[in-house]
């Protein structure tokens, strides 16, 4: 687009409107401002909060500051904040050494969590401006892929359909030969006694049981669950599992974890800064066990206060402190759950409903049967590291165990039975939530597993710095011996590419900072300067053919935009494609190429151009100095 | 519409112009009023060499990954790798002997003197492998080994892997086909992918060869070359289409040389300022992006190569002519028009 502009009756190009040129070195000077953050280190920090979402008190805060200070170490600064405290140390070590203190003086009620906190200067802060978060190879940590056991998921709720639909069949009067649950094809094989019945038994279905669809040949029924059961079903899983990591990845003290779905079946969990991993594994791996156990009536408050117990009975205490005695040996475990759900009963009380599979559902029989109207208890527990290690150097870990609910036994109907004696609707909500997350719905595998050494991940920023200055200057050089002024021009821009790219990085959320996200960094370098040699060729192409200097320079940028439009378009596909099917690391290089290709775009022609303006616009020129 | 006439290659030097500079002094000038920088270069004259080097190289390439078949890395066949640092210089080949006594199958190569990389396939592994492998170096290597980095990929993991990277290649070549079909021509588009199959041919063929580990950044390095590759051919496609526009006296084959012999310099510039700094990448980036430059170089060097010889050589091949160029109009009248 060229401009001819008529200014003082001469037709002047290359000229931008003044608007414009201000506009780019608003834009610079901004990008540059979010760019500094990158300077100023972080440091190593602890994040300490109460557990469960507790607040931290002001006397709390102040015995923190005595634990440390008791130990010697010394505290860059101490942010008590938002009912959480934030410690700032200025080496490793010190953290290490605090995390340590405060473990062990402040016990169970906090949690301490080893983080990096960056220096940035408070100005810089509150106009939003951050260093660029650091990848996992970049700052060391660990990350696991987890997968979802979707099969075994469905092959326990299949298990227990296929005995809820023979039990239901039998009471409606269908006749059925045989049910069986096919683990291969995931598929409930039913045959019935005559045609007959088979289709009695698919109508009874349609109208009684709306997830489930049906295939019937003669006697032979095969059923399985639509797929949009199927689906909710498998979201429903994820959605749970990422919870209860959730819940774990909070207990081991990571700040800034990242755990997210991954295609299907999948969960990543990535803990930066974390220096032991093989608690982390024990602790998301570790499994939280639900059982139930009948509540020793014969036994008083005071004998609990006295702890005058009988051996087979334990007393175990409630979130809110109350303790109860219940007997040791469990009815059934929470593997036995398959689904609980809150609802109202025939009185209107609030109420659970508790599905088991059909293990749970003998075991449960056997127990109930002089067990109705008993009150029993749902105990959850959990495999805690308590910091100490055996003579293996293998951490010991303690069984904490917590009432979450006593409640009293109802009806029981085949495979699932109903407690109440709830207070009321969110009660029974929140025990339903704890059966089902403590069932554990579907079991969650670690299937990879990558750790950096925080000394590595030191190693890998160096190194990326190395190369992306020598890549920087090199480039700069090449383009200064074959285009002079202009190949300085070129090279005075890609810095500013460089500094926009980095600003972009820094502000934009969900982008970290990855070994591939530097190899994108320096590939920018290379590609952004690009654009210029396409422009520089063209201008040389219009001065060839004798074309005044001026016009040339004009000519040039329009004429080599179509090119460069269309090869950054394809990089930025490229990207865009490698972004979807990428994982981790190559979603970072994606992202970095990407918006390296679209600053350079305005870098290199905008920018450039603007200063070729100033140098050579609107006057009489003689020759490029190219 | 065109006279097909064989240009007289009859150069005069220097342009005549009230704007003289270095450029347009050293200007090759022909009949017709083409300038150029150099004398052109016939490149389709000497395609069939071209497409033979080519084929031996395919060929080699072909054989190469056949017989000694691709090192898929750890990303796809699932194992542990771990990087173990050591307080004295080792020998790889001693630890890995020392090793395979609990690990039968574990290799072991040296990263650097003090440094050694060790893979375990998946069957043998276990939670706790690195911790170890680890006290096994310590009693009976060095009392200092220490593992710096472990990572492990189940099977899983794997097969997962490969279908996603399989699925970007083959999304990112029909996403290239129809994107040059739309702004070129398809007979240009078959010319571009042909030569991007040849410069992923050859990348792997190199890697098999030498057996160099396949891993997970070696794929979005290929797509990366596949782009770049795109844009040189990109630029002597779009130099072609706009001299098809100007010079109408010229047969299509001449026409191809011309453009070629014009676009040469910007081609190798774009090339080169890409590989300088992919060079760095390689010799500094560390061994995480080793794998990832390596097959950058290879692939800009052939990438910069088949852009210049192949696939224009392979569009004109399929029947390219000046009509393939220029944009079809239908007027009003229903008839034909070339937008000139």
């Amino acid at each position: 687009m060229e401009l001819n502009i008529k200014h003082k009756g001469i037709i002047v190009q290359n000229h931008y409107p003044l608007w414009k040129n201000i506009l780019i070195i608003f834009i610079m000077i901004v990008g540059s401002i979010y760019a500094l953050p990158n300077l100023f280190p972080e440091k190593p920090s602890l994040q300490v909060a109460g557990s469960r979402g507790r607040e931290i008190e002001l006397d709390v805060y102040n015995q923190i500051r005595q634990i440390v200070s008791n130990q010697g170490i010394q505290v860059n600064r101490a942010v008590f904040k938002d009912g959480k405290v934030n410690l700032v140390f200025e080496s490793e070590a010190d953290q290490q050494k605090a995390a340590a203190a405060l473990d062990t003086d402040l016990g169970n009620t906090y949690t301490t969590a080893l983080s990096y906190t960056p220096a940035t200067p408070s100005w810089l802060t509150s106009i939003g401006a951050q260093p660029m978060k650091l990848g996992l190879d970049l700052r060391g940590g660990v990350r696991f892929l987890m997968d979802v056991d979707i099969k075994t998921l469905f092959d326990r709720s299949y298990d227990s359909l296929q005995r809820f639909i023979r039990d239901q069949a039998r009471q409606n009067g269908i006749n059925l030969v045989s049910t069986n649950y096919d683990s291969k094809t995931q598929t409930i094989q039913i045959v019935a006694d005559s045609s007959n019945d088979a289709s009695r038994l698919t109508s009874y279905l349609h109208q009684n049981m709306p997830d489930v669809q049906t295939s019937i040949q003669g006697p032979n029924v095969t059923i399985t669950y639509t797929k949009a059961k199927y689906d909710q079903t498998v979201n429903y899983a994820i959605d749970q599992s990422l919870g209860i990591l959730r819940n774990r990845v909070t207990e081991i003290g990571v700040a800034e974890p990242v755990i997210q779905r991954q295609g299907d079946t999948n969960i990543i969990v990535e803990l930066p800064g974390i220096h032991d991993v093989t608690r982390a594994k024990e602790i998301i791996g570790a499994t939280a066990t639900l059982s139930f156990n009948m509540v020793n009536t014969n036994i008083t408050q005071q004998q609990i206060d006295a702890n005058l117990i009988p051996a087979d009975t334990v007393v175990i205490a409630n979130a809110q402190g109350q303790r109860t005695a219940v007997f040791k040996r469990e009815i059934i475990s929470g593997t036995h759950i398959i689904d609980a759900s809150a609802g109202r009963g025939e009185n209107g009380g609030a109420q659970v409903n508790i599905r088991l599979n059909s293990e749970g559902a003998k075991l449960i029989s056997d127990a109930t049967k002089s067990a109705i109207g008993r009150p029993m208890a749902t105990v959850y527990s959990e495999y805690k590291d308590t910091g100490r290690k055996n003579e293996e150097g293998k951490p010991i870990l303690r069984k904490i165990d917590e009432i979450a609910n006593v409640a009293t036994i109802q009806a029981r109907l085949g495979s699932s039975f109903v407690i109440t004696g709830l207070s009321s609707m969110a009660e029974a909500n929140n025990l339903a939530l704890i059966l089902r997350s403590g069932a554990l719905v579907a079991p969650i595998q670690i299937i990879s597993e990558k750790v950096i050494g925080p000394s590595l991940g030191a190693e890998n920023i160096k190194q990326g710095l190395i190369a992306s200055v020598s890549a920087l200057a090199l480039t700069i050089l090449l383009m200064l011996v074959v285009y002079r002024f202009f190949g300085f021009v070129a090279g005075f821009v890609l810095l500013f590419n460089i500094l926009l790219l980095v600003a972009a990085l820094s502000i934009l959320p969900g982008t970290t900072l990855t070994m591939p996200g530097i190899a994108g960094i320096v590939l920018t370098i290379g590609m952004s300067v690009d654009a210029n040699v396409l422009i520089y060729s063209r201008i040389v192409d219009e001065l060839r053919v004798g074309r005044s200097p001026q016009a040339a320079l004009s000519e040039g940028y329009n004429g080599a935009w179509t090119s460069i439009f269309d090869s950054n378009l394809t990089s930025i596909l490229t990207g865009v494609i490698l972004f979807i099917f990428g994982t981790g690391p190559i979603k970072g290089f994606a992202i970095t190429l990407c918006l390296g290709v679209i600053i350079s775009m305005f870098t290199a022609i905008v920018a450039s151009k603007m200063i070729f303006n100033f140098v050579y616009g609107s006057r009489k020129v003689t020759k490029l100095h190219l | 519409m065109s006279d097909e006439s064989k240009l007289k290659e009859i150069y005069k030097r220097g342009v005549d112009t009230p704007y003289p500079n270095r450029f347009s002094k050293k200007a090759y000038v022909l009949d017709g009023g083409i300038v150029l920088a150099r004398p052109i270069t016939h490149f389709m004259k000497y395609r069939k060499w071209m497409y033979i080097f080519s084929g031996i190289l395919l060929l080699l390439s072909c054989i190469a990954m056949a017989v000694r078949g691709l090192n898929l890395g750890l990303d796809y066949t699932g194992g542990t790798v771990m990087e173990v640092q050591y307080s004295h210089a080792v020998q790889a080949p001693e630890i890995g002997e020392y090793l395979s006594k609990s690990y039968p199958g574990v290799e072991v190569t040296s990263a650097s003197a003090r440094e050694t990389t060790i893979r375990i396939p998946a069957k043998l592994v276990t939670n706790k492998t690195s911790q170890d492998i680890q006290k096994l170096l310590q009693d009976g290597i060095d009392p200092e080994a220490h593992v710096t980095s472990a990572e492990f990929v189940g099977p899983k993991a794997g097969a997962d892997l490969v279908y996603a990277a399989t699925m970007a290649l083959i999304c990112t070549i029909v996403m290239l086909l129809i994107y040059i079909s739309i702004r070129f021509q398809w007979r240009l588009s078959l010319g571009a992918i042909a030569s991007l199959i040849h410069d992923v041919i050859i990348v792997l063929g190199v890697f098999a060869l030498f057996q160099i580990d396949v891993d997970l950044n070696f794929v979005a390095a290929i797509l990366s070359v596949i782009g770049y590759s795109i844009n040189d051919t990109i630029v002597v496609f779009d130099r072609m289409r706009e001299n098809i526009r100007k010079l109408h006296r010229v047969s299509v084959e001449e026409c191809i040389n011309i453009s070629l012999t014009e676009t040469l310099n910007r081609t190798i510039m774009t090339s080169l300022t890409t590989l300088v700094t992919v060079v760095i990448l390689l010799f500094f980036g560390g061994s995480s992006l080793y794998i990832f430059s390596l097959c950058l170089t290879i692939g800009i060097i052939i990438g910069t190569y088949s852009s210049i010889f192949i696939a224009v050589a392979c569009s004109f091949d399929v029947g390219l002519t000046k009509e393939d160029m220029l944009i079809r109009q239908v007027n009003k009248d229903g008839l034909e028009e070339y937008e000139r």
